[in-house]
């Protein structure tokens, strides 16, 4: 009894002890659904947002890089998503990756530049940050390219479960809205000419970017713009990845010529 | 022959287990192990390290070389506990990591590579009032003041506030680090494989005979 009451003591005071940490919602949350890895919804969506890369100049590295989104471990059921349990072993294994695109492990334990390659994230308490690095010095680099896609699967190679659906990932070298370091959040204003009003010239930027619902934007004119970030930046209002009619109601709001 | 197998096989399990854990744990720990940062009632950034060290340092051999980590990271406290006067940080706060000391050939290396912290002054953005961070902790062979001999790397570091929100700087922490595997740990693996390899190769000789 007495051991008990000191068991039940020394928990007491573990539990006061510990502090009160959050995950990250910025990171993706790796869990399990219907027998399969899955990412749990409370956390980063592959996808639903530009991921912006900064510029980097070392001996060993030109080019941008940065380690969000990284992955976290769901710790509570969310989405039909459950919480992992050891033993279990999560790899990334890339399915698709732009010319250019790499992906480092924490520290370099890993390199990933070809469909099939994978490298170890962690068990089921896993936290980890790869780099993910869009290499300006590799021959296929395109200079006119504004986003680059890595798409990827989680694999477990040991406790029985299936491979995660497919997801991807939009890595920008360019600017993102409210993206800077660290992250502030900021609406989007349609005053694409950054000239302090929104006019016929942003207008006219409107008109080239809105490509309807759930399409993320594809400008292409050199005069205007080419790079899809661009219209996020300054014309989608909800943030939803598209330039649509609930857009152009905002852009209506903002409209003064 | 069979007592050598004995006394080998433990040793064996050990030294592989030994040697091969940093890279299991390459994935990163849980938060458990990560810097929390909040502030005190007084307005003070405060910092609670749950494991100063000595982390290991797994090699490294890609565009650096020596023993590296992103691990332990940096996290903000994310509910108030008044009682140890801990308190989350408010919007505006911009987190900074500088740098107050640090032993010969140890770095800190930003979140993707764009800084290197190696003498005392140097500093960068870590976070808003929510980050999770992971600067890499490097020690690096080629530096001309990397000493074979040193087995615990030490830095110690800081945290300013450089937005709105005005906190004092922290109390200086400090981590320490160890490249493994240590030799020791390396010759522990190569008489472990002894033990397993050695034994059945002579039983596999004494058939052919």
């Amino acid at each position: 009894m007495t051991a008990r009451a000191a068991a039940l003591s020394l928990a007491v005071t573990l539990l006061l002890a510990a502090d009160v940490v959050a995950q990250d919602p910025l990171d993706m949350w790796v869990g399990k659904s219907a027998g399969r890895l899955a990412l749990s919804p409370p956390g980063f969506q592959p996808g639903s947002a530009y991921n912006p890369l900064f510029r980097v100049d070392q001996s060993f590295l030109h080019g941008w890089s940065h380690v969000n989104p990284g992955f976290d471990h769901a710790t509570s059921s969310a989405g039909g998503v459950a919480p992992l349990t050891n033993p279990v072993e999560i790899r990334l294994e890339v399915v698709a990756l732009d010319p250019a695109l790499v992906v480092f492990g924490p520290a370099f334990s890993f390199t990933l530049d070809q469909p099939g390659e994978r490298g170890l994230l962690g068990d089921a308490n896993v936290h980890t940050h790869p780099t993910w690095f869009i290499d300006e010095e590799d021959p296929g680099f395109n200079p006119d390219q504004c986003v680059w896609q890595g798409t990827f699967k989680l694999v477990a190679t040991a406790g029985g479960l299936q491979p995660s659906q497919p997801f991807t990932l939009l890595l920008t070298n360019v600017p993102v809205r409210g993206g800077e370091f660290p992250p502030t959040p900021t609406p989007a204003s349609g005053d694409f000419e950054e000239d302090s009003d929104v006019d016929g010239e942003d207008a006219g930027a409107f008109a080239a970017c809105i490509g309807g619902p759930q399409r993320r934007p594809s400008p292409s004119d050199p005069a205007i713009t080419t790079c899809e970030v661009d219209c996020y930046n300054a014309f989608d209002f909800d943030d939803d990845m598209d330039i649509d009619l609930m857009d152009f109601a905002d852009f209506q709001m903002e409209y003064d010529p | 022959m069979s007592g050598l197998k004995v006394t080998l096989r433990p040793i064996a399990v050990m030294g592989m287990v030994l040697f091969t854990s940093p890279m299991v744990g390459r994935g990163g720990p849980p938060h458990g192990e990560d810097v929390v940062v909040g502030r005190s009632g007084a307005g003070q950034l405060a910092t609670e390290v749950p494991v100063p060290g000595p982390h290991e340092l797994p090699p490294v051999n890609l565009g650096i070389h020596g023993w590296a980590l992103a691990d332990p990271g940096l996290l903000n406290l994310a509910g108030d506990e008044p009682g140890k006067d801990f308190f989350t940080l408010g919007a505006g706060a911009i987190v900074n990591l500088e740098l107050v000391s640090v032993d010969p050939a140890l770095k800190v290396w930003s979140e993707g590579f764009g800084s290197v912290l190696t003498a005392p002054g140097q500093s960068f953005i870590v976070g808003g009032s929510v980050f999770d961070y992971h600067p890499m902790y490097h020690i690096d062979s080629d530096d001309p003041a990397f000493d074979p001999a040193t087995e615990i790397y030490s830095v110690m570091l800081r945290l300013f506030d450089s937005g709105a929100t005005g906190y004092a700087p922290s109390e200086p922490f400090t981590l320490t680090f160890t490249p493994v595997p240590e030799p020791a740990t390396g010759l522990l693996f190569v008489l472990g494989l002894l033990g397993v390899l050695g034994p059945r190769k002579r039983h596999g000789a004494r058939r052919l005979r």
